[in-house]
């Protein structure tokens, strides 16, 4: 069995109320109540959440930037508290907002985190080459960093992440902002990248995203993993069914969707775009008296049609609420 | 230490990349000694002559007692301006990449030491090839390699805790606008409570005279002045040791709190 590249046990942070600064005066905030999480080295595991759920706060916490309040990190086995500057050595970490030195080039950025890893010169010229042509930036080596485009930016923070060859690899929502190709060229790196045998840590809060890169997904809501596992294992955890209805014209408002909530069998509806689903565990019956209640107000359904549940289903069976609504 | 020493390289390869890179702010911080050389010495020079003040400097010529005060009050704005960069990269997040990194913290400070004190000593040598020009000499008597060395020494000991405390405040202020009100409002108090214009002697009893003695400005600026135009214009001993001891106490106090507050930065 792989050795673990992360191990997180119990992890609490409450943020201080005090502290000034752009939280102040909103009270202490319990970003993480009791996180728990591990990542194998050459594992993907993909921390899913809705905003303000937490996931920053584990990333800054597990990449020594907030101290917790209580609980444990350790990167490849070495414990953040005890031996932090070890523990930085076997961490890459790149935050959620882009931030570069706007007058160093491309390379500038790769040599000096190497450096600040404690690479020589000459080691860290060596491994700027590398890492260019691991994030394809061969071509951009001498170009200064305000020059590049967005997905260029996020690449070139990716190999400052790697420059050093961390046994972790911390990423928070890493294709927030950036365009298709570049997302999808930056998944394509994720899924190489784990053949290298580096464990790797993503926050995000697209389900797709989650879906398509995770070997196992930690759904996190209010500071806790409400639930983890590989992404089928748990969408078939979720039983039942999904309908999902199409409606001819707009949903009205006369607390219809609140009648479909006591359809039989209903355990859950959500309103969608042109419509709303019904999550149940007994389609057919659900299914039936569907059809009476539409029949009785009057309204004509476009198209039925089931649908085995999704990660967004198995959050709204965890959280009790929708994915992108905020938590309370 | 010797991760000390090479993650301090490492640091100060970026700012002397900016310096190379930002050339504009670089010449115009260049010239901008001169002004308080043009314009407040070139006036107080002439006064201080029709006014019969001469006794009270010592008898040495006004531009060049300025001088000194000039050389020593460039340091400590460049000093004082050192936690900016870092402040920027607290606002952009850059500073997570040197935070989340087993980069030693105090060569963070140490870093932004050696880059103030580079460019003020290039700034020094340009305000004094000026002074120079506009008929500024030395005349302490002093060999003028040791007079060079005695303002490059001074100037960096006042450097290096200056840029400790501006690198404490950096940190500990949530925005740039905060850092730059704190020096805007203290930097005018620190150069007029000071030696800079008039010897400590002459300067007004009480509180005024007792802050600038203990300024580190004063501690810098009565050395350097005394190398630059003799001892009578401090009003006698220079006493080198004292005030070199003086000034290394303000740096380990002003490197230990900047230390304690990038360390207390985790939130
Ligand atoms: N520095 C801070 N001070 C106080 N509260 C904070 C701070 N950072 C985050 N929070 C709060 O902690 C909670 C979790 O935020 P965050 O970790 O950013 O979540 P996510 O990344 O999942 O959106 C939110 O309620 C947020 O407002
Ligand atoms: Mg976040």
């Amino acid at each position: 069995m792989a050795e673990l590249a992360l191990e997180v046990k119990e992890l609490v942070k409450v943020y201080d109320p005090k502290k000034r600064g752009k939280h102040a005066g909103t009270g202490p905030v319990r970003a993480l109540d009791g996180l728990s999480l591990e990542v194998r080295e050459g594992e993907l595991l993909g921390v899913l959440g809705p905003n303000g759920a937490g996931k920053t706060t584990a990333m800054r916490t597990i990449a020594t930037l907030v101290r917790p309040t209580s609980g444990t990190v350790k990167i490849a086995g070495v414990d953040v508290e005890r031996e932090p500057d070890r523990a930085r050595m076997l961490l890459g970490y790149v935050s959620q907002e882009i931030a570069l030195d706007r007058l160093l080039t491309v390379r500038e950025h790769l040599v000096l985190a190497a450096r600040l890893h404690r690479l020589t010169s000459s080691e860290a010229r060596k491994r700027a080459d590398e890492v260019l042509a691991l994030v394809r930036l061969e071509e951009k080596a001498d170009v200064r960093s305000r020059k590049l485009s967005g997905g260029m930016k996020k690449r070139v923070e990716l190999g400052m992440g790697l420059v050093h060859h961390p046994k972790l690899l911390v990423l928070d929502e890493p294709t927030v902002g950036l365009d298709l190709d570049s997302r999808r060229a930056l998944w394509d790196f994720l899924q190489g990248l784990k053949a290298s045998g580096t464990g790797v840590l993503l926050a995000t809060h697209s389900i797709e995203e989650a879906e398509r890169l995770s070997d196992k997904v930690a759904i996190v809501d209010r500071g806790r993993v409400q639930r983890v596992g590989a992404p089928a294992e748990l969408k078939a955890e979720t039983k039942g069914d999904v309908l999902e209805v199409v409606l001819e014209g707009a949903l009205p408002d006369d607390g219809f969707l609140e009648e479909a909530k006591k359809l039989e069998g209903a355990r859950a509806v959500t309103r969608t775009r042109d419509g709303f689903e019904v999550a149940t565990d007994e389609g057919a019956r659900t299914f039936a008296s569907l059809a009476a209640l539409l029949t009785a107000r009057g309204r004509a359904a476009r198209s039925i049609t089931y649908r085995k549940p999704t990660l967004e289903d198995v959050f709204l069976r965890v959280a009790g609420r929708e994915f992108r609504e905020e938590p309370v | 230490m010797s991760h000390f020493l090479s993650d301090t390289r490492a640091l100060t390869t970026r700012w002397l990349i900016h310096m190379k890179r930002d050339s504009a702010s670089m010449m115009l911080g260049l010239f901008q000694p001169l002004l308080w050389l043009f314009l407040f010495g070139g006036l107080m020079r002439g006064f201080v002559g029709q006014a019969g003040l001469a006794a009270s400097f010592g008898n040495v010529d006004y531009l060049t007692f300025y001088t000194a005060g000039v050389l020593a009050f460039t340091m400590l704005t460049n000093a004082v301006m050192g936690g900016l960069p870092i402040v920027f990269d607290m606002e952009f997040g850059f500073i997570d990449k040197v935070l989340s990194s087993p980069v030693s913290r105090s060569s963070i400070v140490v870093s932004r030491f050696v880059y103030v004190t580079l460019y003020s000593l290039l700034q020094a040598f340009f305000v004094l090839a000026c002074a120079f020009l506009m008929g500024a000499r030395f005349q302490g008597g002093v060999e003028w390699p040791l007079v060079l060395l005695g303002i490059a020494g001074f100037g960096a000991l006042l450097a290096a805790g200056m840029t400790a405390l501006s690198l404490a405040l950096a940190f500990a202020a949530p925005s740039h606008t905060l850092f730059f009100s704190v020096i805007a409002f203290l930097l005018t108090p620190f150069l007029f409570v000071s030696s800079a214009f008039v010897p400590l002697s002459k300067l007004p009893e009480g509180p005024i005279r007792f802050v600038a003695t203990w300024n580190p400005l004063t501690h810098a600026i009565d050395p350097i002045r005394a190398l630059m135009c003799g001892e009578q214009a401090v009003g006698g001993d220079p006493s080198y040791v004292f005030h070199c001891v003086s000034l290394a106490v303000f740096d380990l106090l002003a490197i230990a709190l900047s230390v304690a507050v990038i360390k207390r930065r985790l939130d």
